[in-house]
């Protein structure tokens, strides 16, 4: 569906994009994690024909987005970073010149607009000018007008972002229903959305891909690594409980009377969730919690660069770590 | 195109602008007809648009100078530019819209010379003839706003910017007057024109050898000409300032001399700075 190679955009000296390759089959949805700065969105501007890159080429549906741009753009819907919303329009309006910026036909033209809007529920807002709109109406009507025309490409750069939890967790979901009729790329630098709406991520970081994992693979490095455990003891009994435990103990601050707590990261690959059961099981240290934590993006990232992830890592990008 | 004609012409009256401009527009023609037609009983209303082309200076940058700051300001250019639409249909699209603009204005000014053709014999063709002309000189400032307004994402620097490089075309033909005619300054002038010509053939391809060598050829003939017949040069910077020069035109049409050149100048005008502001875009994505 998508095919980029070898792409890279330089501002001055400055590069922004260095030398990216990926593709995404259909139906897929690919999340672009990363840190700010990262590359994304200018990865997203030229998937999309609005800026051009220095060098490399996309496809999209089999056109190229430098040689056919109106054939390319047919298969794409764009959401930008700020949705493109006109403030003098209402949403309606807003949707229809959209429509025929596209060439919708004009007898379907109507019934389109009033799925989408129904389908991302924002019908009640369909009269309102979009400057009247709050942020996550203003996401939404902006995901509505790439919609239009039913491109079988949606690119969206951080959908969720500005948006109370409510409408996150709502966003998320209209993003996953979209899989049955799009592709979709996506752009985000919190992990736990990518892993909650993609099936494969692509991390970027200082313009290169670091790696590209199945989302399952980023939830199991995200519920190993790491945890927080409350103890029912001494904090000295619990660490000589712990002592062949091969992580990092940090002591925490305790929240109940008797207890200790302590956070655990993992030093080597294993898990060492059982490896903690049993160990507390034999000293008779009951545990009142055990909660993973997430692992963030930074340690992700530290993990990726350095080699741990057998990822389809560049050869580059070991040089990149030492920089 | 349409797409965006309709939503232009629906931004202009949906905001103040567009009343404000035509208010300003027809206020200010009605204001000349009255001084010239009415008061001196001169049947003649070609007069008036001699007069009140001056508003053109202040109206064309307002007019124009939302056209594509505005959306590079919003970052509503996002969705034009990844729309399946040609970039050429874009800027045309705004062009029509603002000249439709002009177009629905003067046409609102066409009821004074109607309002005063009962009560005697107006030169109708003259007047036809002016009104074109007007629509014409209009389309060439409009053309300048456009380009200005595609080189800045703020609608003041648009505007501000337009009216300068307005006003000099509009002074142009007073200044030429002053400019020397000798055949050395000529030389150099041309030299210089050549040394322009050939950095735009440099950017444009990137060819350090285009750029050098059609500088070298030209730098050969310039010299051959100055040598053997230096006459030619006489002049050529009035020539070639009064090419510029849009209002002197403009004069043929309220003085009822219509010229099929005058026409095509005006035409050629207009398309070189649509097709430059084409340009501006299309380079800004494709490098």
């Amino acid at each position: 569906m998508i095919q980029v190679k070898n792409l890279t955009k330089r501002y001055g000296s400055n590069i922004a994009v260095n030398n990216i390759s990926f593709s995404v089959g259909k139906g897929e949805i690919l999340g672009f994690l990363g840190p700010n700065g990262a590359g994304k969105t200018t990865t997203m501007n030229i998937l999309t024909g609005y800026i051009a890159a220095t060098d490399g080429e996309c496809t999209i549906n089999g056109y190229n987005v430098t040689e056919e741009p109106e054939k390319a753009k047919e298969h794409i819907g764009y959401l930008p970073e700020n949705p493109p919303l006109y403030d003098d329009m209402t949403v309606y309006e807003y949707l229809s010149f959209v429509s025929d910026l596209k060439r919708v036909p004009k007898n379907s033209r109507k019934q389109e607009i009033d799925d989408i809007i129904d389908i991302l529920k924002i019908t009640n807002m369909r009269n309102r000018l979009t400057k009247n709109l709050s942020k996550g109406y203003r996401q939404r009507a902006g995901l509505a007008g790439a919609m239009i025309g039913g491109p079988e490409v949606l690119v969206l750069d951080e959908p969720t972002i500005g948006l109370d939890p409510n409408q996150i967790s709502n966003m998320r979901g209209v993003i996953r229903g979209l899989r049955e009729r799009h592709t979709v790329i996506l752009s985000s630098h919190i992990l736990p959305e990518v892993s909650a709406m993609c099936s494969r991520v692509l991390i970027i970081n200082r313009g290169r891909v670091v790696a590209s994992e199945t989302t399952e693979r980023i939830s199991e490095i995200d519920g190993s690594r790491k945890f927080q455990i409350r103890v029912k003891g001494e904090p000295a009994d619990v660490l000589a409980a712990l002592a062949k435990i091969p992580a990092v103990k940090k002591s925490e601050p305790t929240q109940e009377a008797g207890t200790s707590e302590f956070v655990l990261t993992a030093t080597g690959g294993d898990d060492i969730r059982e490896g903690i059961f049993n160990a507390l099981a034999e000293k008779s240290l009951p545990m009142l919690m055990f909660k993973p934590l997430g692992a963030s993006l930074e340690d992700i990232f530290i993990r990726v660069t350095a080699g741990e992830l057998d990822a389809e890592t560049e050869e580059e990008s070991a040089n990149d770590g030492d920089n | 195109m349409t797409a965006i004609i309709k939503k232009e012409m629906r931004s202009y009256f949906t905001s103040m602008i567009g009343y404000v401009l035509l208010a300003g527009f027809v206020f200010f023609n009605a204001l000349m007809f009255t001084l010239v037609c009415i008061q001196y009983k001169a049947p003649d209303y070609s007069f008036v648009m001699s007069a009140s082309a001056v508003i053109f200076l202040v109206m064309i940058p307002l007019l124009t100078m939302r056209l594509f700051a505005e959306e590079s300001g919003k970052k509503t250019d996002q969705l034009l530019y990844t729309a399946p639409v040609r970039i050429s249909s874009i800027v045309a699209g705004k062009f029509l819209s603002a000249f439709l603009f002009l177009l629905f204005a003067m046409a609102i000014t066409m009821l004074f010379p109607l309002s005063v053709s009962a009560f005697g014999a107006l030169p109708a063709a003259k007047i036809a003839g002016s009104f074109l002309g007007y629509a014409l000189l209009g389309g060439a400032f409009i053309s300048v706003g456009m380009f200005v307004s595609v080189l800045t994402s703020s609608q003041i620097t648009a505007a501000f910017g337009t009216f300068g490089g307005l006003f000099v075309f509009y002074i142009l033909g007073a200044v030429v007057q002053a400019v020397p005619t000798d055949t050395t300054t000529s030389v150099v002038f041309v030299c210089l024109l050549l040394a322009v010509f050939c950095y735009i053939l440099f950017d444009a391809t990137r060819n350090i050898f285009a750029g050098l060598g059609t500088c070298i050829v030209g730098l050969a003939v310039i010299i051959g000409i100055a040598l053997k017949n230096p006459l030619l040069y006489d002049g050529v910077i009035v020539k070639f300032l009064n090419w510029f020069s849009l209002t002197t035109r403009f004069g043929n049409f309220t003085n009822g001399i219509l010229n099929l050149s005058d026409i095509v100048y005006y035409i050629t005008f207009t398309l070189a700075f649509i097709y430059f502001t084409i340009n501006v875009i299309e380079k800004r994505r494709w490098r």
